[in-house]
């Protein structure tokens, strides 16, 4: 299901299951995912677009999730401005061993530009030194004390995610 | 048939707003011969993919066939017919 709450910056799709039974999507094969396999294991593909073709390929791609053939879905609301990409993103999320039966899915909805990222290249992007995050930092125009802040939270934030290695993986607040 | 290399809007600024360019294959077959092919036809292309060390910067990903090249063998992964390569901002891959 599309949950798409004015509040978010990210549209999300997951099954209904997810929303109402405490259904994981983080799982391959049926097994959740502990953190160590999350930063093994866990990606997504990306696709670039506008908010109106990225709208259109989530209706297109919602049935695949509700039958778990694809785990879960999110993308921009708009573009982020502080890292003036000008388009929309959105995380097609699957395990990197089923990755070519969602690419199958993804293709035969019309999805050209293949690019995979494993989560554990975004983690280091958005800790403390990382593009993304020194990007944002900059985006923002922090200055020298609220940058310093951001970037320890930052740190403590994915300390403590992936503090026990083989606790089951519970998702990244978004 | 040689390979397709698509941009992001953003990065097709540089090359005359093409998006999509076809590129034949011709003697070196590594990503390295065909960043300098793309920057002899679209001056200043190289230098915002690569830094002066020929290493792929940190701002921008590539991908081939879906795999981004930075866990292949950076700009030395060797490219055959039918390939695809994406570049894209490193910002899109958050």
């Amino acid at each position: 299901m599309i949950i798409d709450r004015e509040g978010s910056h990210f549209i999300f799709i997951v099954p209904w299951d997810h929303v109402y039974k405490h259904y994981n999507y983080i799982n391959y094969r049926g097994k959740e995912l502990t953190n160590k396999d999350y930063l093994e294991y866990w990606g997504k593909w990306i696709i670039l677009g506008s908010r109106k073709d990225l709208d259109e390929l989530a209706k297109k791609i919602d049935p695949f999730v509700e039958d778990k053939l694809i785990p879960a879905v999110k993308y921009d609301r708009e573009p982020i401005p502080e890292f003036q990409l000008e388009t929309c993103v959105m995380c097609v999320y699957c395990d990197v061993r089923q990755r070519e039966e969602v690419w199958r899915i993804l293709s035969s909805l019309g999805v050209e530009d293949k690019a995979w990222v494993f989560e554990k290249e975004t983690v280091e992007r958005w800790l403390p030194g990382g593009h993304l995050l020194e990007k944002w930092i900059e985006g923002k125009g922090l200055n020298p004390e609220e940058a310093e802040k951001v970037r320890e939270s930052s740190r403590e934030k994915f300390r403590t995610m992936f503090e026990h290695e083989y606790a089951v993986f519970r998702g990244v607040d978004q | 048939m040689g390979i397709t290399i698509r941009l992001t809007a953003k990065l097709a600024r540089l090359t005359n707003s093409n998006k999509v360019i076809f590129y034949d294959l011709k003697g070196e077959n590594d990503l390295r011969s065909l960043i300098d092919a793309l920057d002899e036809k679209f001056p200043g292309l190289k230098s915002v993919l690569c830094d002066e060390e020929f290493k792929i910067t940190d701002s921008i990903n590539i991908y081939l066939n879906g795999e981004n090249v930075r866990y292949l063998e950076g700009v030395n992964t060797q490219l055959k017919e039918g390939d695809s390569i994406n570049i894209i901002p490193a910002e899109a891959a958050g």
